[in-house]
C-alpha cells in the first residue's frame, strides 16, 4: 500500500511542479490582464468612454489618452494627465477616451485601438512608451501623437514631445530639504533610472547642496512605479542610514516612501501632484503639471497649432513645474528662502544638472 | 546504561564523518569565505577567504568522490562563488558594505518573510490534509483587499483582519467544496480561485475607490513596541518595534507546529493526508477534516494579504500580492511540509529580497538582474540543498468514500 502511494506520487510530482512554475510565471505576468474583468469595453482595456455635447458645430475632435502602467489612480502622474484631458473635454469640447495600460505589452495595442477608431490626437503618458508611440506614429501617419516625458529622435512629422524641466522643481524641494534637515542627510527614491526621474533627482541633489554644502544625499530606485511596498523598503533603508527628508520620485509606488517617512516621523516630499493631502509629514511636493501639458497639447491641436515634430518644454517659467503646498509644520524661514529661489531659476541664474552623477 | 550512551556517541561521531556531513561542511565553509569579507568581520586579507574557499572545495570534492554528488557539487559551487564574492567585497569600502549588511537588512528580511509565512503555514495545513492549495495567491489577494475594505468600513484594523479572514475563508470554502465534494482537479480549481480573486478585487477596487484609491487615513495594524527588547544588542532596534503581525506569525508558526505534530487533532489531519481510507476506517471524517484544514488555510493566507495592505503600506493596488502566494507554496515544499522548515524558506526569500534591494547601487550589476536574485536563490536552494521532499501521500487526490 505504502509503496503504491509513493509510486503514484513520483509520477505526479513532475507535472505538478511544472504547473506550479507555470502558474507562478502567469501570476507575475498577470499585471498584463489584471483589470480586464473589471473594465469591460471591447478590444483593449477601455476604462472611460465619455462623450460630451460640444458646441463647436460640425465634427468634434477626438482625443485619446493611453496611460502608463501606474494606472489612473496613482494619485499623481497618470491622474494628472487624465485631469488635463477632462479639462479639455469641458473647456474645448473634444471627445475623449482613456485606455489604461496594465503592462508594457499593452502600449502598442492601446495606441493602435485608438488610431483605428479614428482618434485625431493620441497622447501617451510616460517615457516608457516612447518606442511604442514612435512605432504607432509611423504606422498611422494621419493621426497626431503627443507623448509626455519624451521626445522623438529623429523627429516625426505627426508627433510632438512634451518635456518638463523636472530639475527645476527638484531643485526647489531639494533646497528646502537642505534647509530643514537635522541629520544632514536627505534622500530620494526613484522608480526607475529614466531621464524624467533622474532630472528630478539631479535637481534635488543640487538644491540640497546649494542650501547646505555639507549635506549628504542618498539615492535609490525601487524598480517599480506601482508596488508601494518596494518604495517603502527603499525609504526605510535610507531612513535607517540617517536620512530625515525623503523625496519620492516613483509615482504611485512612491506613496509607500511617504508612508515610511510618516511612520518614522521624518519629512517626506511628494512628486508630480500636490501630495500635501497625505498629512503634515509631507514637507512639500515637486509639482509637474502634466495636466497643463496635456491640455496645452490638445489646445494646440484644436486651434490648428499642433507643433508637429516639435518638442515643448515646460519649466517654472511656463508654469509647467513648481513647488507644492508646504507643510504647516515647516519652518517658515526655510519656506520663504526656498520660494526666493523661484525667481533666480526663472531668471536663469541657477545652473541645474539634468543627470544624476 | 553507559554502554548505550557511548554507542550513541559513536553513532553521532560516525555521522559527522559521513560524506554528507563533510559536504555540508563544505557548503558552510564556502558561505563563510564570503561572510569573512562582510561586516562585522570585514577581513581585508585576501588569503582568508581563499583559504576558506579551498577548504570548502576540498570538502566538496571529498564528498563528491564518495557518492554525495549533489551536496558535493553544491559545496564546490559555494566555494567558488563565496571566494569570488568575498574578493569582490574586499575591493569595496567598508562603509558601503555596512550600508548593505546592516541591522536594517534583518528588519527587511522579517518584513518580506511575514506575508509569505502566513500563506505558507496555510498551505501546510491544507496539503497535510491532502488538498493542494494553489489558490493561496488568490486568497492572499482577497485578504489584502477585503482587509482594507473592512478596516475602512469598520474604522478599525481588527475589523479589517476579520474581514480579510472572512474573505479568505470564503474563497477557501469554494475551493474546498469543488475539490472535496465535487472531486474536481485541485490544481485547476486553485488556478480558478486565483483568477476569480484577481478579477473580483480588481473590479471592486475600481468600483468602490475609483481614481482616488484607498483612503490614506485607514486604520493600520500597529507596530508593537516592547521596551525590554529595545535594549537587546544589535537586534534591539528591529525586534523592539515590529509590526504586530510579525509577532503573530511567529506565534502561529509555533502553535501550528504543536497542533500538527503534538496533538491528536494534528495526527488526524496528517492521517487524512497520508491515508484517508485508513483514517476513515477508524472513524475520522475525512471530509470534515479537509474542509476545516482548507478553510483555515485560506484564513491564514488572507492574514498574510492583510499584512501587506493594512499592515505594511496602508493601501491596496490591483494584484498587489504579485505571486507571493506561489512563493509561499515553494516555501512549503522547501520546508518539507513542516512549519519551521517553511519559515526558513520564507526567511531565505525575504533575506535575498532585502539583499537584492540593498545591493543596487553598490554592485555594478543591472538592477533588473539583481531583482531576480530572490527567485534564483530560492530555486537553487529548492533543487540543490533540500533534495527530495516527499509530499503527503494522498495530496491532490480526492477521497471517494466506500
Amino acid at each position: 500500500m505504502q509503496n503504491e502511494g509513493g509510486c503514484v506520487n513520483a509520477f505526479r510530482r513532475l507535472p505538478w511542479l511544472a504547473l506550479l512554475l507555470a502558474s507562478l510565471a502567469l501570476a507575475l505576468g498577470l499585471a498584463a490582464c489584471g483589470g480586464d474583468d473589471g473594465d469591460g469595453g471591447g478590444g483593449g482595456t477601455a476604462a472611460e468612454d465619455t462623450t460630451t455635447g460640444g458646441d463647436e458645430g460640425g465634427e468634434k475632435m477626438k482625443v485619446g489618452l493611453v496611460t502608463d502602467i501606474g494606472g489612473l489612480n496613482d494619485r499623481g502622474f497618470n491622474q494628472l494627465a487624465f485631469q488635463g484631458l477632462k479639462q479639455a473635454e469641458s473647456d474645448l469640447g473634444v471627445e475623449i477616451r482613456v485606455l489604461e495600460s496594465k503592462s508594457d505589452a499593452d502600449y502598442i495595442p492601446n495606441l493602435q485601438t485608438l488610431a483605428e477608431d479614428g482618434f485625431d490626437l493620441i497622447i501617451s503618458v510616460g517615457f516608457l512608451m516612447t518606442e511604442a508611440t514612435a512605432e504607432a506614429a509611423k504606422a498611422f501617419p494621419d493621426t497626431k501623437f503627443a507623448i509626455v516625458d519624451s521626445a522623438f529622435d529623429p523627429p516625426l512629422d505627426n508627433a510632438q514631445g512634451l518635456l518638463f524641466k523636472e530639475q527645476e522643481a527638484g531643485y526647489l524641494v531639494g533646497y528646502m530639504a537642505g534647509l530643514v534637515t537635522e541629520t544632514g542627510t536627505v534622500s530620494s527614491v526613484g522608480g526607475q533610472k529614466i531621464p524624467p526621474v533622474d532630472r528630478f533627482i539631479a535637481g534635488f541633489q543640487k538644491g540640497a547642496k546649494d542650501a547646505n554644502p555639507d549635506v549628504k544625499t542618498l539615492n535609490g530606485y525601487s524598480q517599480d512605479f506601482v508596488a508601494q511596498d518596494k518604495c517603502k523598503e527603499v525609504a526605510l533603508d535610507q531612513i535607517s542610514k540617517g536620512s530625515d527628508v525623503v523625496f519620492q520620485v516613483a509615482g504611485g509606488c512612491g506613496l509607500g516612501a511617504l508612508d515610511a517617512a510618516k511612520s518614522k516621523s521624518v519629512w517626506g516630499i511628494g512628486v508630480d501632484a500636490d501630495q500635501a493631502f497625505l498629512g503634515s509629514h509631507v514637507l512639500s511636493s515637486a509639482l509637474k503639471r502634466v495636466d497643463v501639458a496635456v491640455f496645452k497639447a490638445i489646445e494646440g491641436a484644436v486651434n490648428d497649432a499642433f507643433e508637429a515634430g516639435g518638442v515643448t518644454s515646460f519649466g517654472l517659467a511656463e508654469d509647467g513645474v513648481g513647488l507644492g503646498k508646504t507643510s504647516p509644520d515647516a519652518n517658515a524661514d526655510a519656506v520663504s528662502e526656498t520660494e526666493a529661489q523661484i525667481e533666480k531659476i526663472k531668471a536663469g541664474d541657477v545652473e541645474i544638472p539634468e543627470t544624476v552623477g | 546504561m553507559s554502554a548505550v550512551a557511548t554507542e550513541r556517541q559513536d553513532g553521532r561521531l560516525a555521522r559527522l564523518t559521513e560524506p554528507r556531513s563533510i559536504g555540508i561542511l563544505g557548503i558552510v565553509l564556502g558561505l563563510l569565505a564570503f561572510w569573512l569579507a562582510l561586516p562585522p568581520w570585514t577581513v581585508r586579507f585576501e588569503g582568508a577567504p581563499i583559504a576558506a574557499g579551498i577548504a570548502a572545495a576540498a570538502a566538496g570534492l571529498w564528498a563528491f568522490m564518495r557518492d554525495e554528488r549533489r551536496i558535493g557539487t553544491f559545496a564546490l559551487v559555494a566555494a567558488a562563488l563565496g571566494t569570488a564574492a568575498a574578493i569582490w567585497a574586499q575591493g569595496r569600502e567598508v562603509s558601503s558594505l555596512e550600508g548593505v549588511v546592516s541591522v536594517g537588512l534583518v528588519a527587511a528580511t522579517l518584513r518580506y518573510a511575514t506575508p509569505l509565512a502566513f500563506a505558507a503555514l496555510g498551505g501546510i495545513f491544507s496539503e497535510r490534509a491532502g488538498v493542494v492549495n494553489i489558490g493561496l495567491e488568490g486568497m492572499m489577494l482577497a485578504g489584502a483587499f477585503f482587509g482594507i475594505f473592512a478596516a475602512v468600513k469598520g474604522e478599525h484594523w481588527t475589523v479589517g483582519l476579520l474581514g480579510a479572514m472572512a474573505a479568505g475563508g470564503l474563497l477557501a470554502a469554494i475551493h474546498a467544496f469543488f475539490s472535496i465534494h465535487l472531486r474536481a482537479d485541485q490544481i485547476v480549481v486553485g488556478t480558478a480561485i486565483n483568477f476569480l480573486a484577481l478579477g473580483v478585487t480588481g473590479y471592486l477596487f475600481r468600483y468602490i475607490y475609483k481614481e482616488e484609491g484607498t483612503p490614506s487615513d485607514v486604520s493600520r495594524i500597529p507596530e508593537l513596541s516592547v521596551p525590554g527588547l529595545r535594549d537587546v544588542p544589535f537586534l534591539g532596534d528591529v525586534i523592539g518595534e515590529m509590526s504586530l503581525m510579525i509577532w503573530l506569525v511567529i506565534i502561529l508558526l509555533i502553535v501550528g507546529y504543536l497542533i500538527l505534530f503534538k496533538t491528536p487533532t494534528g495526527l488526524r489531519l496528517r492521517s487524512v493526508g497520508e491515508h484517508p481510507k485508513a483514517a476513515d476506517t477508524v472513524g475520522i471524517s475525512v471530509f470534515a477534516v479537509r474542509y476545516i484544514a482548507v478553510i483555515s488555510s485560506g484564513m491564514l493566507a488572507a492574514l498574510g494579504g492583510a499584512y501587506l495592505s493594512i499592515g505594511f503600506v496602508g493601501s491596496f493596488n490591483e494584484n498587489m500580492t504579485v505571486g507571493r502566494g506561489f512563493i509561499a507554496l515553494a516555501a512549503v515544499i522547501f520546508g518539507k511540509w513542516h512549519p519551521f522548515g517553511a519559515a526558513a524558506g520564507c526567511l531565505l526569500f525575504g533575506f535575498s529580497s532585502g539583499l537584492a534591494q540593498r545591493l543596487q547601487g553598490e554592485a555594478d550589476i543591472s538592477a533588473n538582474l539583481l531583482s531576480t536574485l530572490p527567485y534564483v536563490l530560492t530555486l537553487i536552494a529548492l533543487v540543490g540543498l533540500i533534495g527530495r521532499s516527499r509530499p503527503p501521500a494522498a495530496v491532490g487526490r480526492p477521497y471517494v468514500k466506500g
